[in-house]
């Protein structure tokens, strides 16, 4: 029996989101013993509903966003532009669903490293840019990564730039697929140092959970054992074994009210049939991704928060980071069968930090996968640029190519630009008559040459591999992006941040935000696992402020 | 049983479907003209091409369906596909009565309009998407890729790993 809460009784903490953070909030709150209605405005979903169906995929978008034309957003590089419409894909890819985007993600999980969280002490400012320190130190931040191998479930086995950990990796990598052979050989060829990569996938029991049949249907799938760590395997659970926690799915928070006294009393939402329904609560986390945490805000504006709620810094929505995602591939002579198993099983990351001898700011690592790798998206964008797209030939080429090819992915650093952001469009609006969240966005020239940098090495690495042939499609400036970080950084200056170094925000004393949007630098890509640990953190100061009325 | 004999196995239960009344929005004429422009992006020569995987029962079964919001567009693109016939070979009106060079010809026509990569798209989907949807008949469009769809799989999954785990 499910619990629920009265809509009229303050709940302690009402959570927004039930992704990598919301989930993570959920189960903490609750277990340190607070009652938690988590809000989720997508579906509640069970491993048994996931389905090996790419054409479902593709219809129902359930990793972009649930469902077509309800949710339009627009795009634009710079802020002198109107935004347009781009409806397939959209620039702010999410998932919508109890466990968020940590349902479908390919699961590469890396900690940054203490460089990135001082990187502006160690090189300086960066003019035009927001680049900043975070408020928090790799030492504070590494028991929570800790609690994040063993709690989520992280496989791996130490690798030469390892930042210090605490603990082992609770389970052992999972077994290398041909992809990490052939990056193992190139790397080695070119005095490249190849390492299991760290995935949030466990590769035997552990919690309770299985570990990974190695069916194929991973990145952009929702996994039907439950081996994949999303909160909604590894926290979700646990947070209703408590009792106190009650997950209401299909409710699209839009607004958070505030009493005279300033602090938020009320959470407005729509059910699944749109009609709105009030929920009191003595505290808010708002963790619903980088997004849609500005546009809760946006939304929450007032007499007294002009901007929005939070918003005294105007740094809402602003140094949106999607991270650099350049790639190259290479066709071989034996069959490596990339579409089974997990996406990832090696990386190197001889290029994480900043060389000032390159030229440009940035860092990145390189992963070995098979994108695109399923049947449909193979059929549209596998083969080599310049091959044919209809015919005998192509025909022929879809079967010379498809299980004989790898992808290397680079992830960058992406600078922190003050006009790249999440704001609402002033046309466009949404099925609930909202307006529709609009992107500004524009790598930064170095996010770029960081980019080309990593597809230059990843070449190299192919040939050295011994590919017969390797394409390298031209990088260009992104127009939509999976990770969305920054847009309510952290930060001890609440003119430069909008959330403390515990997460609270500087402006209500009962809110807190802990989601993407928290993070001050971008890492070098695969940002969930710090999402994760910031969530870790988050709800043990959150905790204990609320047990010492502090809240 | 070899490709070949099931090549013409498809083709014959293919030759009845276009006068079988199950097609559910298309017309026959529409049918058979999706049928050669999906033809000609996956020819049957040698290996099931889209004709032997069912893509246009596939577009026609989606069409009545998840896919309703597409019957315009689909219906926009057989139109322009017979003009453009007609325009390279008067007194011709479908690209189904041409010979295979012809074919290809209104191809290479067509192949730079807008609606193309819908076409493309939707004989993608009907060859390589799940065979409950009703192509990919037989998983034979899977089989063109060396693809297949099981709930588990097993190491070593590949050439290079295989040898990488015999290794010393």
């Amino acid at each position: 029996m499910r619990r629920t809460f009265s809509k009229n009784e303050a709940v302690d903490f009402v959570v927004v989101g039930s992704g990598a953070a919301g989930g993570i909030m959920a189960k903490e709150l609750a277990e340190a013993g607070f009652n938690v209605v988590v809000f989720e405005q997508g579906p509640y979903l069970k491993a048994s509903d996931f389905r090996h169906d790419e054409l479902a995929h593709f219809l129902n978008q359930e990793w972009m966003g649930g469902n077509r034309g309800e949710h339009p957003q627009t795009f634009r590089q710079s802020v002198d532009e109107e935004a347009q419409r781009q409806d397939f894909p959209p620039p702010l890819l999410y998932a919508r669903l109890v466990g968020g985007s940590s349902v479908h993600f390919t699961a590469n999980f890396w900690r940054l490293r203490p460089v990135d969280f001082k990187e502006k002490s160690l090189l300086g400012p960066i003019e035009g840019t927001g680049f900043a320190d975070w408020p928090i130190t790799y030492e504070e931040l590494e028991p929570y990564y800790t609690r994040v191998d063993w709690e989520i479930g992280v496989s791996g086995a130490p690798g030469p730039f390892d930042p210090p950990r605490s603990k082992p990796y609770p389970v052992p990598p999972l077994p290398v697929k041909s992809s990490g052979v052939l990056l193992d050989k190139g790397a080695r060829k070119l005095g490249l140092h190849s390492q299991p990569a760290p995935m949030a996938i466990l590769s035997q029991p552990h919690n309770g959970r299985p570990g990974c049949i190695h069916c194929g249907f991973c990145m952009l799938y929702g996994c039907e054992v439950g081996a994949k760590s999303s909160t909604l395997a590894a926290m979700i659970p646990l947070a209703e074994a408590t009792g106190r926690c009650e997950i209401r799915a299909e409710s699209t928070v839009h607004r958070l009210e505030t009493d005279d006294s300033g602090r938020v009393r009320r959470i407005l939402y729509w059910d699944r049939d749109g009609v709105e329904h009030a929920q009191e609560a003595k505290a808010v986390v708002v963790c619903a991704n980088g997004a849609e945490t500005p546009r809760i805000l946006f939304m929450s504006e007032s007499a007294r928060h002009p901007n929005g709620l939070g918003n005294s810094s105007g740094k809402v929505g602003k140094y949106l980071m999607f991270n650099g995602q350049p790639a190259a591939h290479g066709r071989f002579a034996h069959p490596l069968n990339e579409f089974k198993s997990a996406s990832v099983t090696r990386i190197i990351h001889d290029f994480y930090e900043t060389d000032p001898k390159r030229g440009f700011y940035g860092g990145g690592g390189i992963d070995a996968r098979f994108m695109p790798g399923t049947p449909i998206w193979f059929g549209l964008a596998g083969l080599p640029p310049d091959a044919p797209t209809w015919g005998s030939e192509y025909k022929r080429m879809l079967g010379e190519f498809y299980n004989y090819t790898m992808t290397l992915a680079g992830h960058t650093t992406s600078l922190a630009v003050e006009t790249n952001s999440v704001s609402l469009d002033p046309e466009v609006k949404d099925k609930f008559g909202r307006p529709a969240l609009r992107t500004t966005y524009k790598d930064h020239p170095d996010d770029m040459k960081m980019s080309w940098f990593l597809n230059d090495r990843s070449r190299e690495i192919l040939e050295a591999a011994g590919a017969e042939e390797v394409w390298v499609p031209e990088y260009k400036e992104q127009t939509l992006g999976a990770h969305l970080l920054g847009t309510c950084r952290m930060g001890d200056d609440p003119e430069e941040s909008v959330v403390d170094r515990y997460h609270r925000s500087h402006d209500v004393q009962n809110l807190f935000i802990c989601d993407g949007s928290s993070m001050v630098t971008s890492g070098r890509g695969q940002p969930t696992m710090t999402i994760m640990a910031l969530a870790f953190r988050a709800a043990e100061h959150i905790a204990g402020f609320a047990k010492r009325g502090e809240i | 049983m070899s490709f070949p004999s099931l090549l013409g196995a498809a083709e014959a239960t293919w030759k009845q479907k276009t006068t079988d009344p199950s097609l559910k929005v298309l017309s026959e004429a529409e049918a058979a003209e999706l049928d050669a422009v999906t033809s000609q992006i996956f020819p049957s020569d040698g290996t099931p091409g889209a004709r032997e995987v069912g893509v246009v029962n596939f577009i026609d079964g989606s069409l009545e369906s998840f896919n309703s919001g597409l019957i315009e567009p689909v219906r926009n693109a057989v139109a322009d596909i017979q003009a453009k016939t007609a325009a390279l070979f008067p007194g011709e009106s479908l690209m189904s009565g041409l010979g295979n060079e012809d074919q290809i010809a209104v191809m290479k026509a067509i192949e730079s309009e807008p609606y193309f990569g819908l076409i493309r798209f939707l004989t993608l989907v009907g060859m390589f998407s799940h065979p409950s949807y009703g192509g990919n008949r037989d998983r034979m469009g899977w089989k063109l890729l060396g693809f297949d769809d099981r709930h588990a799989w097993i190491p070593p999954f590949g050439y290079y790993d295989a040898e990488y785990s015999r290794e010393d």
